[in-house]
């Protein structure tokens, strides 16, 4: 071999690689993809008895455009998780009659979670549904006045009644709000609460869960699935040519990446690409400042004192393995700031991102992951997995490519749109 | 300018002995112009105003009505006063005998004294109200500080987990309040107490990090919160409390900050600006372990014994100022650990003990500097977690580490298999537990030992022949064990054993004493116990002694963290050579504590006041200063094993740490699935041993799951079913995360507990 063609070969290690060929995958690989895709149907949630009967999916749709159940009548669930949005709000956090802490999460693949809220604490579709109607800057509106709407409107009532039986026939007081606020025995609504019969407030949480179980019922439909990379696992498991019309070679080695070096599936793995549990990632801290919002460690707190849980009075099932899960649940400090894992399926339709829309777009977020550039301080004695992954400029670009590819099939227009009264 | 009280003031103390209180009176000082009577939501009393500095060992502060402070726990053993500038303004003079540790400034006058004893003082005349030491009613041990309400004193009878509560003018003990406050709620170490306006009390436990309120009338437990950690509103190690306006104040020492909660638990904001540089004060808070407001509320004083001092800070409630703070605020130092007093070596391995995070750093000494390789622990109770961890020791011949934790009163044997050939990296995995012993369950067992009080174990050493030698503050004795952990002896009548070497070819113990100030000898040889040092000679004397060790050759070497030195005496007791004094340059040290030699001809010691670990020639020559963060790539990140593993699981078959027992397991899956739910079936039987599996009547079993990489564990508690074929069925198992799992076995006879593990990867 002559120097010169050595020089020469070592130059040409140098130069950057152009060429935009599709990578190819390994056997471990090929295997951790198959683990990814498909999307297969949703658990049975026992702890509701019509989470996937189809009348309950039709009332609690038309629930969830409801505004009548929000203290001024112009919010529903639809007025935040704007199913045109992909089922958020687009904003940062929530603001609706309030300012919340916290960004409004998207709706997509509920059926598939094991824990509700950014913070878990509701450990069931239904239970969570509880949750926003009641908070006063969400839809500020309470238990009696949902029953009240439920039994007086014709339309409400009939439905109510199709599907969950007879309703109460208790006289129900004057007040136009009712429910117990546990932090504030003062409060004009936990007033009117107390002062109500204990037959009356049984039966005011009995169409109040019935509601929510309806509402759930029509949640569980909202599935996200039949991506371009499931199409493209698809190809890959039975092995035939893998084309670049659904991933094209960028996101074929931002799949890769998600794989590999990103150890993405740390956290987001199975086929709804999220285990579904809580995990602390320093992130910044909105205004500056040390991490205030404790997630889970109250999250956790909040979900064994609710009366709603799933192994409680108001459950299906309570004996089932939702309920267990709660019973079983371990609460540690360590869960202090942790935050729900969330799907990515749908991801690149639903920024911002994070618990508090810390990121506008996913380049922030990978470049977080990439560098922990403004991460929270972890504290003194707290310790963290996570080290920066130190992606380049062409990784990062690769990933997103690859994100892309997540966002399913559209939804039946019948299930986006308002239903017809 | 901080002002300085100089302890010779009150250094010719010709009045000790006397049975009357003096009060050295001063007039009232003018009222001060801040706003006392104004209501923000936010009241922090953080507009720095002076430092009270050389204060020895301070053990609590309060202010009487009249705006003065009172800090007890001198070495005089009397009460220094001071005003709101910190200048020395009184004395109050204890009675013979007793230093007095802490004053309860009121009408009367409540004291705690060193005996101990509570002691009312009225006109002049003291009077004793508590029933000397013991665990009886009334009877106290190791108390820590009272609160006093009308004629309600409430004590924090530390060494007998509980709090008393005594009518003052009857002597009558009102209520013993825990260990058990009920079936969810006990005290661990209740360190402080304090009554708020309405006559609630509020109980302190420093290991549980938790704070209890109790009703005025009747003092039955009406709320707890409170859990370990740095976030706001978790404490670490808090040292005392203070209520005042509706709102508690917690010295949350080891997180260097005040916490305030509303008198129901909720977090309001936190104060305090870490201290970063050596000695930093004038605001910076470091280690603050006792918290007092003015009766008026117009200040407050906090007290740091790790800086010997105590700061002054007024009360602040402009809203942009409090804002401004916020802003500034540093929350933590970024992860960066502690080194703590406690270390322990063996040859190539340092381990160090990191109090903060109650936890044990490994350190490979191969090389020039300390290389961090793994660490274990972490709070709790579960196997390999600690509450309290206190003392080290390694078995160099059985490759293990010791572990003492004073929380739970026990101890736990690991085991580092080190293979040296390999790469140097980090590595979670290194350590596995191998046998646990509850040495309170020992001592519970055992009444007729005289050991009364729940064991603290605060020191452990080895000898050649693999025996363990604990030291226990609570008793003031020494369990001596086998190398299967089994009691072999105990020797009592130590005060206070903080530490404890062994020198095997001369058949000595070598255990410092810090009730006494002095190093205790035990020699076998000679069957005789007696205190160095036995030579009156100036240089010799031993100012307030805290580590021991022993030199291959026999020497002694002593830390004393008044002298600021590391003492080296020969065998026969004579003083060889003194190393270091003062300061914080290449030398010199700040409260020294461990010294242990993990190669020959060097030695680590722990520099604590100076935050760091220091490197010495055999002759005490300084060679390198290391800090607790120098480690290199953790081995899980880029896929490399550089250990030997325990061996791959036999089928379902394997055998604890320790030999002792084989367990065999069954899953209700193939394999271990993925963030699903899993049972398993386990039999447990005797190594060695035929016959049926070893049941629910003989043993207690515990299965469980653990990411050692992550340092979490599984986020729900198993539930076990006991079998009357003698199996066990464990259900509700669930690993959420990809990567390797460690699927743990615990198996616990009577006071010892053996361990198991296997791995399992999930992909």
């Amino acid at each position: 071999m002559s120097h010169g063609f050595l020089i020469l070969a070592m130059l040409g290690l140098l130069l950057p690689v152009t060429t935009d060929d599709p990578p190819t995958f390994t056997e471990a690989e090929r295997r951790a993809i198959a683990r990814l895709s498909p999307l297969p149907e949703p658990p049975a949630d026992p702890t509701n008895r019509v989470a996937d009967d189809l009348a309950a999916a039709r009332y609690g749709h038309r629930l969830f455009f409801e505004k009548r159940f929000s203290v001024n009548g112009e919010v529903a669930c639809a007025t935040c998780h704007d199913p045109e949005r992909s089922f958020t709000d687009g904003k940062p956090v929530a603001d609706t009659l309030g300012r919340g802490p916290r960004q409004t999460p998207h709706l997509w693949n509920l059926a598939y979670g094991r824990w509700f809220f950014w913070d878990g604490r509701s450990d069931s579709l239904w239970s969570q549904a509880l949750g926003p109607i009641e908070n006063p800057i969400e839809m500020g509106g309470s238990r009696l006045r949902v029953a009240r709407l439920v039994l007086e409107d014709p339309v409400l009532r009939v439905e109510h009644a199709s599907i969950f039986g007879q309703l109460p026939d208790s006289e129900l007081p004057a007040s136009a709000d009712a429910r117990p606020v546990p932090d504030d025995p003062d409060h004009p609504h936990a007033r009117a609460w107390v002062a109500l019969t204990e037959e009356t407030r049984a039966s005011i949480d009995r169409v109040f869960v019935e509601a929510a179980k309806a509402l759930a019922a029509y949640e569980r439909r909202l599935i996200s699935r039949d991506s371009r990379f499931d199409r493209f696992a698809r190809r890959l498991a039975e092995e035939k040519p893998l084309g670049e019309d659904l991933l094209d070679a960028a996101a074929q080695r931002g799949l890769k990446i998600f794989l590999g070096k990103g150890g993405c599936t740390l956290c987001h793995h199975g086929p709804n690409l999220s285990d579904g549990e809580f995990h602390g990632l320093r992130l910044p801290v909105p205004g500056g400042g040390f991490p205030k919002d404790s997630g889970r460690w109250e999250g956790s707190a909040s979900l064994l004192a609710d009366p709603f849980r799933a192994d409680g009075m108001f459950s299906d099932a309570p004996e089932s393995g939702r309920g267990s899960r709660t019973r079983r649940l371990r609460r540690t400090p360590e869960s202090w700031g942790e935050f729900k894992t969330p799907t990515l399926r749908q991801v690149a339709e639903t920024a911002p991102y994070m618990h508090a829309g810390q990121f506008a777009t996913l380049k922030e977020v990978l470049t977080f992951y990439s560098t922990f550039e403004g991460a929270s301080n972890a504290g003194h004695h707290q310790e963290t997995t996570l080290t920066p992954r130190q992606f380049t400029e062409g990784e990062i670009h690769d990933l997103i490519a690859f994100l892309e590819t997540l966002s399913g099939a559209p939804l039946p227009d019948a299930l986006r749109r308002p239903p017809e009264r | 300018m901080p002002l300085r009280t100089s302890r010779r003031l009150f250094g010719a103390s010709s009045l000790m002995g006397v049975l009357v209180a003096l009060w050295i009176l001063v007039p009232a000082l003018s009222a001060q112009e801040d706003e006392t009577t104004s209501t923000g939501p936010k009241v922090e009393y953080n507009r720095y105003r002076a430092t009270i500095t050389e204060l020895e060992q301070p053990r609590s502060v309060e202010i009487d009505a009249d705006g003065m402070i009172w800090i007890s726990g001198w070495e005089d053993g009397h009460v220094h006063g001071f005003d709101r500038d910190g200048q020395p303004v009184g004395l109050l003079v204890s009675p013979a005998e007793s230093a007095l540790t802490w004053l309860g400034v009121g009408k009367p006058t409540v004291a705690l004294s060193a005996l101990p004893e509570i002691l009312t003082i009225t006109n002049g005349d003291w009077k004793v109200v508590s029933d000397g030491v013991g665990t009886g009613p009334g009877q106290l041990s190791r108390p820590r500080r009272l609160a006093v309400a009308g004629d309600r004193v409430a004590v924090a009878d530390r060494g007998n987990r509980r709090v008393q509560v005594f009518d003052l003018s009857s002597g009558e003990v009102v209520a013993v309040l825990g260990p058990d406050l009920t079936d969810q709620e006990s005290l661990l170490c209740p360190v402080d107490v304090a009554f708020d306006e309405a006559g609630r009390l509020f109980v302190l436990d420093q290991d549980r990090a938790r704070i209890h309120r109790l009703s005025a009338a009747g003092y039955e437990l009406e709320k707890s919160w409170g859990a370990p950690g740095a976030y706001p509103g978790l404490l670490s190690s808090p040292g005392g409390l203070a209520c005042s306006e509706g709102r508690v104040f917690v010295a949350d020492s080891w997180n260097h900050r005040i916490e305030v909660f509303d008198s129901d638990g909720k977090w309001q904001f936190e104060w305090g600006l870490h201290a970063m540089l050596p000695r930093e004060g004038e605001g910076h808070l470091h280690y603050p372990n006792d918290i007092t407001i003015a009766p008026d509320g117009s200040f407050a004083v906090v007290l740091e014994p790790f800086e010997q001092r105590a700061q002054i800070f007024d009360r602040k409630t402009d809203p942009a100022e409090i804002a401004l703070r916020e802003e500034q605020a540093l929350f933590g130092t970024g992860g960066v650990p502690h080194f703590g007093r406690t270390a322990a070596a063996m040859p190539q391995t340092l381990a160090i003990l990191e109090p903060e995070t109650q936890s044990v750093l490994l350190y490979d000494t191969r090389l020039f500097d300390p290389i961090q390789i793994s660490r274990l622990g972490g709070y709790g109770d579960a196997p390999g977690q600690f509450i309290r961890p206190t003392g080290l020791a390694c078995d160099a011949a059985r490759n293990r580490l010791i572990v003492a934790d004073a929380g739970q009163g026990r101890l736990q044997v690991f085991r580092i298999d080190r293979d040296l050939s390999s790469e140097l990296g980090f590595d979670l995995w290194l350590p596995s537990l191998e046998a646990t012993l509850d040495l309170e369950a020992l001592r519970r067992s055992l009444p007729e030992s005289g050991a009364q009080w729940p064991v603290e174990p605060s020191a452990l050493a080895t000898d050649d022949d693999g025996r363990l030698y604990c030291t226990d503050i609570a008793n003031g004795c020494v369990w001596i064990l086998g190398d299967r952990l089994q009691l072999v002896d105990r020797w009592a009548g130590f005060e206070g054993p903080e530490s404890i070497a062994i020198d095997s070819k001369r058949r000595r113990a070598y255990i410092v004493e810090t009730g006494r100030s002095v190093l205790s000898v035990v020699d076998l040889e000679a069957d005789a116990v007696f205190d160095w040092p036995t030579l009156e000679e100036e240089d010799g004397d031993l100012e307030h002694p805290t580590a021991v060790a022993v030199t291959p050759d026999g020497s002694v070497l002593i830390s004393d963290s008044r002298r600021d030195q590391v003492l080296r005496f020969s065998p026969a007791g004579r003083l060889v050579a003194a190393w270091g004094g003062p300061g914080i340059e290449a030398g010199r040290f700040r409260n020294p504590r461990a010294i242990v030699s993990e190669r020959p001809g060097r030695w680590t010691l722990l520099d604590w006041g100076n935050h760091r670990g220091v490197q010495l020639t055999e002759e005490g020559g300084f060679l390198r200063a290391f800090g607790p963060v120098a480690f290199v790539q953790p081995t899980w990140s880029n896929g490399r094993r550089p250990y030997a593993r325990e061996p791959e699981p036999d089928a379902t078959t394997l055998t604890t740490r320790d030999g002792r027992y084989r367990i065999a397991y069954r899953l209700s899956a193939e394999a271990v699935p993925l963030n699903d739910e899993f049972a398993l079936e386990v039999w447990v039987f005797h190594s060695g041993a035929e016959g049926p599996p070893l049941g629910a009547d003989r043993i207690t079993l515990v299965v469980d799951g653990s990411m050692p990489e992550h340092q979490h564990g599984m986020n729900q508690v198993p539930e076990l079913v006991a079998r009357p074929d003698g199996s066990f069925l464990v259900e509700g198992m669930l690993f959420h995360m990809l990567g390797r799992w460690a699927l743990t076995f615990e198996v616990r006879e009577g006071a010892r507990t053996s361990h198991a593990r296997v791995e399992v990867v999930l992909q």
